[in-house]
């Protein structure tokens, strides 16, 4: 004979925990994506998006629970088997875990967002992405880069975008034989009239030293970070172009040989 | 339909010409464009605020005792906008910016991009001419004499206002409050009333922006993050 009663709540369940399964993803989604919305706006895209996943993936495992839940399913065991499979896990994925880890402290530290232009363990570009395994970068010749965690939060990070202005040092060497402070007046005025050099803080110039070959100058300008590569351009031809026409040699590097034979020769001479 | 403009926008020559109903092609002596213009077309210059705070250095510096107020007008210069327009529509062609050079307000690592203004100020009369005048109010409420040899004013804090004289601001109001050997602290504050005013015109906060995108050699800067 059909046993109704138990054909129906056999169905009832399945219906439950499938109801279950479904509402739970989508309130999974949902909520991690409006955690996300609510964190950017405080805290940037770089913690939105790991407050993401984390509570998607809380969301999920809570759904799972609840899922196995409705068929009465003991999850003590379940439970006891994935503590030991995770212990068996973390020893495995050593490298993952200390990426998870790292990637938290990187987003605690901020030595960088998402956008910004860095220069890491020699490699250049904007930071495309940090998620919890890796940091991912396009490199300013465009290639795509993605570096584990750990790496970064040891590495030496240089972040390129962080402020507006930066100085700009061009080095200049003279000839001995020229007159420094003509020189200086030529490059000053130079520096000051350039339309990309701010006007504060001042630029000015220092003598560095007496090189092998020349006097060394050292120009320094301030200059917007958007206009560096240009006005770094602009200077040295306009510099070189100045001292060219002041009739100043900029030398390059020379140095005299004297050989034996003709050491040899030169004495007898003196003698 | 064939109708041309010709006309010199401080050394640049243009003509515009239209093409046909919808279009007009604007030439001149470094471009040449297309733009979708249609009905009867007219040129009109506009005057604008730079866009960025003025860093102003006066060419003579300025002593207050203290507990004094000191009136002047300031002059600041501003962009002159070349606009093509019609019954409903408006372009800009062309601007002239007087005044290309900047400089930094505050400490390297967190102060401001300002526009470089060396300007002149007068006492009573003000001066003929095309710049924005600004009536400046220079009060010392500290104890100690203080020299003053620039301030910095933000334009989004100015309205600028036709008058008989030229075009004019509402009040501004320097507050030195404290100062030391480096520096100068002071506060701005600006009048809400707008002295006799015949003509308002409307602050541009946000710039147009232009759909079109070009490529100039020193671009790769702009790829390096800098």
């Amino acid at each position: 004979m059909i046993d109704f009663y138990t054909i129906y709540s056999q169905y009832t369940t399945i219906i439950k925990a499938l109801l279950i399964l479904v509402v739970g993803l989508i309130a999974a989604r949902i909520i991690s994506n409006i955690s996300e919305k609510a964190t950017t706006s405080k805290f940037g895209n770089h913690i939105g998006g790991v407050t993401k996943n984390i509570v998607f993936y809380v969301f999920v495992l809570s759904t799972i629970f609840a899922f196995l839940g409705t068929f009465e399913i003991d999850l003590t065991g379940v439970l006891a088997t994935a503590g030991i499979l995770g212990i068996a896990l973390g020893f495995a994925a050593q490298t993952s875990v200390s990426n998870i880890i790292s990637g938290f402290f990187l987003i605690a530290d901020k030595p960088f967002e998402i956008g910004e232009a860095i220069q890491i363990d020699g490699q250049e570009g904007y930071v495309l992405d940090i998620n919890l395994f890796s940091t991912r970068l396009r490199t300013f010749d465009n290639r795509y880069v993605r570096l584990p965690n750990s790496m970064v939060l040891n590495a030496s990070i240089v972040n390129l975008s962080r402020y507006e202005i930066r100085r700009l040092d061009i080095p200049i060497g003279i000839a001995y034989k020229e007159n420094i402070s003509k020189a200086l007046e030529i490059i000053n005025s130079i520096l000051r009239t350039n339309p990309n050099v701010l006007i504060e803080p001042e630029p000015y110039v220092i003598i560095n030293g007496l090189g092998e070959s020349s006097i060394d100058l050292e120009a320094s300008v301030w200059i917007q970070r958007s206009a560096l590569f240009k006005a770094r351009t602009e200077l040295i031809i306009e510099i070189k172009n100045g001292l060219d026409v002041a009739g100043i040699e900029m030398p390059f590097p020379a140095r005299t040989v004297y050989f034996g034979k003709d050491k040899e020769v030169d004495a007898k001479n003196q003698a | 339909m064939n109708m041309t403009l010709k006309f010199d926008f401080f050394g640049n020559k243009y003509i515009i010409e239209k093409i046909d109903s919808f279009a007009v092609r604007i030439s001149s002596e470094k471009s040449q464009n297309i733009a979708s213009f249609s009905g009867e077309l007219f040129i009109d210059i506009e005057k604008e605020f730079y866009e960025k705070p003025y860093l102003i250095k006066f060419k003579e510096n300025l002593y207050l005792p203290p507990n004094s107020l000191l009136k002047l007008f300031l002059k600041l210069p501003l962009v002159t906008k070349l606009m093509l327009k019609n019954d409903t529509k408006s372009m800009e062609i062309d601007r002239h910016i007087d005044n290309n050079r900047m400089a930094w307000h505050g400490k390297v690592h967190q102060g401001m991009l300002c526009t470089y203004v060396e300007a002149e100020f007068a006492f009573d009369k003000p001066f003929n001419t095309k710049d924005a005048l600004v009536p400046l109010r220079i009060v010392n409420k500290s104890e100690n004499t203080r020299e003053i040899s620039k301030i910095v004013i933000e334009p989004e804090h100015l309205s600028l206002v036709e008058g008989k004289n030229g075009f004019f601001t509402n009040k501004v109001y320097i507050h030195i409050m404290t100062s030391n050997g480096f520096e100068v602290k002071y506060d701005t504050k600006i009048s809400t009333k707008i002295i006799d005013p015949k003509i308002i015109i409307d602050r541009k906060i946000s710039v147009a922006r232009t759909v079109l995108t070009r490529f100039d050699k020193f671009g790769i800067s702009r790829e390096l993050g800098l």
